[in-house]
């Protein structure tokens, strides 16, 4: 397939017009077994769309092109003593372009943000191959209809995304990670740490993280100043956790929020108040998922390396029997993040809403095309 | 129109559809005095069968519609010129509280206020609180993405939206985003939040619920200078503390505020005062107190004080929630604007709006959520003197211009309206506005939701030549 790294937005813009063929968008190329199932397309890379376009710290809001590395955006901020607040599942390396056109999950992140509340404004050049931008570069806007929404996690099938503006923090004094391990996992701990957990109300960034064969984990992020800290810290080891420890080291957060990319990806999510049979249930459906379940949002991640089609589905049927026999009194619903031979994010056909949202903005449907799914590999992701 | 107001009292009954001169007259202005319309017909539906079964015979007669709250907004969106008014404030059920998810269910036309109170006994809130929050309504809220001043730490009305039941102009009814689902798909809720009406009516609101915190401190701090303030407000959040708000008043605000019933005790002598709210885990506070007064003593402020207790908080932020009332003393009528600027231009922004003001000749009050650098200028004014409400309309033109010259946008809360309108132009090109008509075709084909507003009609390039109906004329401004 051609390979055609764009560094001007005008021939950008040229060739997403010249082409009647699909164009799969590329940025560090991270997520391409992800999203999707995508069609068979020549490659269009954003990579080389890169660096710092404006950036005045007072204002804590900073415009990059959209190929620059999450590495680099950390780098130029830290200069000031700012950040963005998350660090999305993924490399340094990845995009920030991908970061939004993906809307990934970001676990322990400050405030509990998300990639949707932090982008201001972006440019994208459209299916047309018209290069337009919505929102701005302020930390309020109501000016318009909202396209900054719809572009975040279009998975750029509403755009190429060739900048982006974003709402950084200043870093608090005391920024700690910090970890607990789960005793006695396999005789109920989950019962009594889930709820406790979830009737905290201090805001707290955690997650429960349970690899497969091991000890579950709870990770904390405390922020603040150091009272707030120390007496955050306190509020951790009230919770039924062993010592709560700095986290071990870098390497084993980053290791964390690498996601193997020929693993299937699951997030999934039910009411809160479900917490524990949907959570317990699927540590023993799943036998070599790594799970992480965020309670601010109610979600659950599951990444499973090397795991079949047919493993999937009976592990998905044991999951859903096992919750509903424990209690689960409500749906579940699962979106496939990655995956190769799975539905995902996006569903076709689409609901006439999104439909009629694809032809505005691609109306020859050339950017990231979805490939029509024959009826055996379907998935049925909600129960 | 006969026919039609009888299909619509069908619907809803007689009492709820008004059609006479007198029974119109509540609906011709919204919070934003300076514009007037009167709709045909006002439907006002008692529920959400109600509101579907009335926008469904809207869609069967190619009607053109505008949905309304309380009236609140100061954009003149809810204004309807010779269309249908579809008055949404009826629906007033808190439909469901879960304090364990920590959500509630809502209908439309439920005031703001009245949800924090009725989960504050969970130990929860509503957090976006607009300073009209003691009247406006949620689904008055979620059409123009509203905000206020806590919005700074807790978000925006998008925020907390996590699903809506909405009716689309054609009748169709569906649910955008998902309160216990994860999300997939395109962020249509994303795009339905601040619609202004011109994307359907949501019939059922889900919004989040927050903790109330354990503790607020809550901060006055005075400076001899505008420019010393906005500093001040840079160095604040500099500093790694997000404040539950961050607002400023200046001298005009503050004099017109200590003149009326609502009198806070600001120094009527300070060029601008800044109240900051700190909150959370108690333990801490005192430490970011003492931070945000270094930072203002730093900036210049002549005194900063913190308030004793629950009542010294409560005067402090009456001052400020009720200084738009406040200037009611000051002239019949106020145009209240809603730009946004970088923090960092702040000083000099304000500086512009004082020679702007001083060039035309108008009183500008400014009260404002300093920390997202949302501005409010403020100019009471009397709108039967024919003169000064040209200069005062003037006077706004140029700050809109200032704002925008200084990397802003033109509304930060309160929505586009009509009265912003004239400002898109200046901040979108044409491909821009051209998409966001097209998105808005997406959920309304025929354009009969909220006709006219939001985006100038000519930026739409399908209009150019179109035969399809089209809005009345512009609404007389008075």
């Amino acid at each position: 397939m051609a390979h055609s790294p764009v560094s001007d937005i005008t021939r950008l813009a040229e060739q997403i017009r010249e082409t009647s063929a699909p164009l799969r968008i590329e940025g560090g190329g991270r997520w391409l077994h992800a999203g999707g199932p995508w069609a068979p397309a020549a490659s269009l890379s954003v990579r080389h769309l890169r660096g710092i376009r404006a950036y005045t710290p007072g204002d804590l809001v900073v415009t990059v092109a959209a190929g620059t590395s999450l590495a680099e955006l950390a780098a130029a901020t830290a200069e000031h003593g700012q950040m963005l607040a998350l660090d999305p599942y993924g490399t340094p390396d990845d995009t920030i372009g991908a970061v939004v056109a993906t809307a990934s999950p970001a676990p322990l992140a400050l405030g509990d943000h998300r990639v949707r509340d932090l982008v201001l404004g972006v440019q994208v050049v459209t299916g047309d191959g018209v290069v337009m931008r919505a929102g701005g570069h302020v930390v309020k806007n109501v000016a318009g209809f909202d396209l900054v929404r719809l572009q975040t996690g279009a998975w750029g099938t509403l755009g190429v995304i060739t900048e982006v503006s974003l709402r950084l923090h200043a870093r608090p004094p005391v920024d700690q990670l910090v970890c607990a391990a789960v005793p006695h996992a396999d005789t109920g701990a989950l019962d009594d740490l889930l709820p406790a957990v979830l009737a905290q109300r201090v805001p707290l960034p955690m997650l429960l993280v349970s690899p497969p064969g091991g000890a579950p984990q709870l990770w904390a992020r405390l922020t603040g100043n150091t009272s707030r800290v120390r007496a955050l810290h306190a509020r951790l080891r009230a919770l039924p956790v062993g010592d709560v420890r700095d986290a071990p080291d870098d390497e084993t957060w980053r290791t964390l929020r690498t996601t193997p990319s020929e693993a299937i990806v699951l997030r999934a999510r039910t009411h809160r108040s479900d917490a524990v049979p949907f959570v317990g249930a699927a540590r023993d459906a799943f036998e070599s998922a790594t799970l992480s379940y965020d309670p601010a949002h109610g979600s659950l991640r599951l990444v499973m390396p090397g795991t079949g089609l047919a493993t999937l589905e009976r592990d998905m049927a044991t999951w859903y029997r096992l919750a509903a026999a424990r209690g689960a009194m409500h749906r579940i619903t699962v979106v496939v993040d990655q995956g190769r031979t799975w539905s995902a994010p996006f569903q076709s056909p689409r609901t006439p809403l999104e439909a009629g949202v694809k032809r505005a903005f691609d109306a020859r449907d050339v950017l990231n095309r979805l490939a029509e799914l024959r009826p055996s590999t379907r998935a049925h992701p909600d129960a | 129109m006969t026919a039609l107001r009888e299909t619509l009292e069908g619907i809803v009954g007689p009492r709820w559809v008004k059609s006479r001169a007198p029974e119109l007259a509540p609906y011709d202005a919204d919070g934003l005095p300076g514009y007037r319309a009167t709709p045909s017909l006002a439907v006002l539906p008692g529920s959400r069968a109600e509101v579907i079964a009335v926008v469904r015979a809207l869609a069967d007669t190619g009607t053109p519609w505008v949905p309304r709250g309380a009236g609140t907004g100061l954009s003149g969106g809810a204004l309807a010129n010779g269309v249908v008014l579809i008055g949404l404030n009826r629906l007033t059920r808190i439909l469901d509280v879960d304090p364990v998810n920590r959500l509630a269910r809502v209908e439309p036309g439920v005031v703001n206020a009245s949800l924090s109170r009725e989960t504050t006994r969970y130990g929860l809130q509503y957090a976006p609180d607009p300073s009209s929050q003691t009247a406006c309504t949620i689904g008055g809220n979620v059409a123009e993405n509203a905000g206020g001043p806590h919005c700074l730490k807790y978000g925006v009305t998008l925020n907390h939206v996590l699903e809506c039941e909405v009716v689309l102009p054609d009748g169709t009814v569906t649910r955008l985003g998902g309160a216990y689902a994860e999300s997939s798909g395109y962020d249509l809720l994303g795009a339905f939040v601040g619609s202004e009406g011109c994307f359907g009516i949501a019939t059922e609101v889900t919004v989040q619920l927050v903790p109330l915190p354990d503790a607020v401190h809550t901060l006055l701090a005075d400076f001899a200078s505008v420019t010393d303030a906005a500093r001040a407000v840079s160095r604040i959040i500099a500093c790694g503390i997000v404040p539950a708000a961050l607002e400023m008043m200046d001298n005009a605000t503050i004099r017109c505020v200590e003149a009326s019933i609502y009198a806070a005790g600001y120094p009527v002598d300070a060029a601008a005062v800044l109240l900051c709210d700190v909150d959370g885990v108690s333990e801490g506070l005192d430490e970011d107190v003492a931070i945000i007064r270094a930072a203002c003593r730093a900036a210049g402020a002549r005194t900063v004080v913190v308030a004793t207790d629950a009542a010294d908080r409560a005067r402090l932020w009456q001052g400020r929630k009720k200084a738009f009332g406040a200037m009611g003393r000051l002239a019949p009528a106020l145009v209240v604007q809603d730009a946004v600027v970088p923090r960092t231009r702040l000083p000099e922004v304000l500086a512009a709006i004082e020679q702007i003001g001083d060039r035309f000749g108008v009183r500008v009050c400014n009260v404002f959520h300093a920390g997202d650098g949302n501005l409010h200028p403020n100019i009471p004014y009397n709108p039967h003197d024919a003169a000064e409400s040209a200069r005062v309309h003037e006077a706004m033109g140029e700050i809109m211009k200032a704002c925008i010259a200084a990397g802003g946008t033109i509304t930060g809360e309160h929505g586009v309206g009509l009265d912003k309108l004239p400002y898109m132009e200046s901040l979108f090109d044409a491909d821009s506005l051209d998409m966001m008509c097209r998105v808005r075709r997406v959920f309304d084909p025929e354009t009969r939701a909220n006709p006219g507003k939001v985006i100038p009609v000519h930026s739409c390039r399908e209009w150019h030549g179109a035969t399809g109906p089209s809005p009345r004329g512009p609404q007389s401004r008075v």
